[in-house]
C-alpha cells in the first residue's frame, strides 16, 4: 500500500469534515452540543476507516467532485457554530450574505464561463501567478478591514495554497469550489424567491 | 449594505501576521517569465538514409482485451522504444487498461499492464469509472512520464488526468498522481499528443477540453504538477493539438475539427507557447479524427491524417514548408475509397534518422511503421 501524501490526507479529511459537518447540522434542532460532536466525529473516521469496495467513503465522495477549497472547509466549520435556534432562519453559514454574492459568487461565475469556453479569457492561469496572490490578499485586507469574515477565508485559502495543502498549484482551487459556489448560488436564489416577509434575517451579520 | 457600527476599519494584528505569512514566500518565488523551447535533436542526414526504409508490425495483442486504441510512444537509450495503449472489452468499457510494450529493434516484448481503473483508484485515492487516452514523454533529467486520461463520473467529457514517472526507462513507475488542471470539478481535461519540451526541464502537455465547448490548452507540467496553462479558447470545437517546435519561441500546432469546418485546424506562437493564434484551416479534410506531426531534418513538417470528411479509413502523409498549405506524400493504411474500416490516432516520433508511426488498426490491433525521409521521397502517389 502506498504512503498517503499531504495532499490526499488533506483531501480526504476533508470529504470526511463535509460528510461529519452534515451529519450534525441536521441534528442541530435536537440534540446538545456534545451529542452533535460526538456524533460528527464517529461519521468523520467512518468515512475515512469504512472501505466500500476497497475505497473509503471519503475517497469515493473525492472522485464525484473533487477536494474542498479551503473556503468549503470553514464553511462548513461554521456551519458547526451556527446555533440550534438562531433567528437567521435558512441562512446556512451566511453563504447568501452580500459579501459572498460579490466576493466569491461574481468571480466563480466568471472562472467557470472562460473554464467551460464561453468567453475567450484563460482566467483560471491566472491563478498561477505571483500578481493574481498579491491582488487576493489586497482584497482579503479590504474585507476584513470592512469588518467580513470574508477577509479570513482568502488569507486562510492563501496560506494554504503557499504550503501546498491540496493538489492543486492554482490559487483559485484553494479560494472557492464548484459545490460551493453551487450550493451557495442555489441558496441565494432560493432566499430571493421567497416572500419578502419570511427575508427579515437577510443582510444581518452573524460574525 | 456594508454600513454598520461594528464594520467600522479595524484590522486585527492576527489578521496582519497571516497576511504576511501568505505573502513571504512570493518573495521567494521564482516564476519564468519566458518559455524557452527546447528544439528535438538533429539527426544529419547520412548515407544510409538515402535508401527507402520501410518495415510495418503489429504490437503484441492482449488476451481478453479486444478493443484497442490510442497508442503513444517515447524514444529510449538504445534506440529502443516503449510504447502505450490502452485496451479493454471496448472503448469505455470498465475493464479498459493502460498497457505498454518495449521494442528493442526487431520484436516488441509481451505487454505489461501499466495502469487500470483499480489501481488509479488505490494510487490517486479517489473513485474512478472508466481509463483512457495514455500519453508518454521524456523529460531533460531522463524520466519518463505517463499522463492518462480518467473518468470518475459521465463520459469522456467528465475527464481529469493523472500523472506517472519512472526513473528507470520505464521498468518501475511511482503511484499515479491526480493534475488539477481546471477548476470546475477538475474535470474534462483529456490528453492525445507529445508535449512541446522546454530548456528549464518543464514541459508543455497538448490538452483539450470537452465538457460544454470543445477547445484546446497547453498545460505548463513539472514532474507531475500543473503550473501554468494556457488555453486556445478562441479555438471551439478544435481538439487533441498535435505541436512542434520551430526554434525556442515559435511553436505550431495542427488540430482535430470536430465543428462544421471539417479541416485540419492550424495554430501557432510565438512566445513558446504562452498565446497562441486563433486557428485557420488548413487544406487537410478531418473526420473528427486526431492528427499527428512532426519536423522533419530539412525543415519540413510532416502531417499525418485521415484526408476525408467522411471517416477514418485512409491514413495519409502529407509535407508541409509553412504548415498551412500541406502536399499529399503517401497513403499509410487504407485507401481514399469510403468503407467502414479505421486506421486512425496517429503517433509519431523521430529518431536516430528514422521516424516510427503507431497507429489504431480496426480497434484491433496497434500498428507500427519504421520508415525514412527517403522512403517519404520515393512515393508518387496522388490524393483522388
Amino acid at each position: 500500500m502506498n504512503p498517503l501524501s499531504l495532499t490526499d490526507a488533506v483531501g480526504l479529511a476533508g470529504q470526511a469534515w463535509l460528510l461529519a459537518a452534515l451529519s450534525s447540522y441536521g441534528l442541530r434542532q435536537h440534540s446538545p452540543v456534545v451529542v452533535r460532536f460526538g456524533i460528527g466525529l464517529v461519521v468523520f473516521l467512518l468515512a475515512l476507516s469504512l472501505p466500500i469496495a476497497g475505497l473509503s467513503i471519503a475517497a469515493w465522495l473525492r472522485g464525484l467532485w473533487g477536494d474542498l477549497s479551503i473556503s468549503s472547509m470553514l464553511v462548513l466549520l461554521f456551519l458547526q457554530r451556527q446555533p440550534p435556534r438562531d433567528h437567521y432562519q435558512g441562512e446556512i453559514a451566511g453563504l447568501t450574505r452580500p459579501e459572498w454574492l460579490i466576493g466569491l459568487l461574481l468571480p466563480a461565475l466568471v472562472l467557470y464561463s472562460s473554464a467551460l469556453g464561453f468567453v475567450p479569457w484563460d482566467g483560471y492561469s491566472l491563478g498561477y501567478q505571483t500578481p493574481f496572490a498579491i491582488a487576493v490578499a489586497v482584497v482579503a485586507l479590504l474585507w476584513h478591514s470592512l469588518g467580513y469574515r470574508l477577509g479570513w477565508y482568502l488569507v486562510c485559502g492563501l496560506i494554504a495554497w503557499q504550503l501546498g495543502l491540496l493538489e492543486s498549484q492554482n490559487l483559485w482551487d484553494y479560494l472557492f469550489d464548484a459545490g460551493l459556489i453551487l450550493v451557495g448560488a442555489g441558496h441565494s436564489l432560493y432566499r430571493w424567491w421567497r416572500p419578502l416577509s419570511q427575508r427579515h434575517a437577510y443582510g444581518r451579520g452573524w460574525l | 449594505m456594508f454600513a454598520s457600527s461594528r464594520r467600522a476599519w479595524r484590522i486585527r494584528p492576527l489578521f496582519l501576521l497571516l497576511l504576511v505569512c501568505g505573502l513571504a514566500p512570493l518573495l521567494w518565488r521564482q516564476e519564468t517569465q519566458t518559455n524557452q523551447l527546447a528544439l528535438p535533436a538533429h539527426f544529419p542526414f547520412s548515407p544510409e538514409q538515402r535508401m527507402a526504409t520501410y518495415r510495418e508490425t503489429s504490437l503484441p495483442t492482449v488476451s481478453g482485451s479486444p478493443s484497442v486504441h490510442a497508442a503513444s510512444a517515447v524514444a529510449l537509450e538504445g534506440g529502443q522504444l516503449l510504447a502505450v495503449w490502452f485496451a479493454g472489452s471496448r472503448e469505455g468499457a470498465a475493464d479498459v487498461a493502460i498497457w505498454s510494450s518495449r521494442f528493442d529493434g526487431v520484436s516488441w516484448s509481451t505487454p505489461q499492464k501499466l495502469a487500470d481503473r483499480h489501481s488509479t483508484m488505490q494510487q490517486t485515492q479517489r473513485y474512478v469509472r472508466k481509463v483512457g487516452n495514455p500519453v508518454l514523454y521524456s523529460s531533460s533529467d531522463g524520466a519518463l512520464h505517463l499522463v492518462y486520461v480518467s473518468v470518475s463520473v459521465g463520459g469522456w467529457a467528465g475527464s481529469a488526468l493523472n500523472h506517472r514517472i519512472s526513473y528507470d526507462q520505464g521498468k518501475t513507475w511511482q503511484p499515479a498522481q491526480r493534475l488539477i488542471s481546471s477548476p470546475f470539478f477538475n474535470i474534462s481535461t483529456l490528453a492525445r499528443a507529445q508535449p512541446l519540451a522546454l530548456n528549464d526541464g518543464r514541459v508543455l502537455l497538448p490538452a483539450y477540453h470537452e465538457f460544454v465547448n470543445k477547445y484546446p490548452q497547453f498545460l505548463l507540467l513539472d514532474k507531475g504538477t500543473v503550473q501554468g496553462s494556457s488555453a486556445v479558447l478562441r479555438a471551439v470545437d478544435t481538439l487533441q493539438p498535435a505541436p512542434l517546435a520551430l526554434n525556442g519561441q515559435q511553436a505550431m500546432a495542427w488540430l482535430r475539427s470536430s465543428g462544421e469546418t471539417r479541416k485540419v485546424q492550424f495554430v501557432s506562437s510565438s512566445d513558446g507557447g504562452k498565446k497562441w493564434t486563433a486557428p485557420q484551416a488548413t487544406n487537410v479534410e478531418n473526420p473528427n479524427a486526431a492528427v499527428a506531426s512532426v519536423r522533419l531534418d530539412d525543415g519540413k513538417i510532416l502531417l499525418l491524417a485521415n484526408p476525408s470528411t467522411g471517416g477514418r479509413y485512409h491514413l495519409a502523409a502529407f509535407l508541409s514548408d509553412n504548415g498551412e498549405q500541406f502536399e499529399f506524400v503517401r497513403s499509410l493504411a487504407g485507401s481514399s475509397t469510403p468503407s467502414g474500416d479505421e486506421f486512425s490516432y496517429p503517433y509519431l516520433l523521430q529518431h536516430n534518422g528514422v521516424i516510427d508511426l503507431l497507429y489504431t488498426w480496426q480497434r484491433k490491433e496497434i500498428r507500427h511503421v519504421r520508415f525514412n525521409r527517403a522512403w517519404l521521397q520515393a512515393g508518387k502517389e496522388t490524393l483522388p
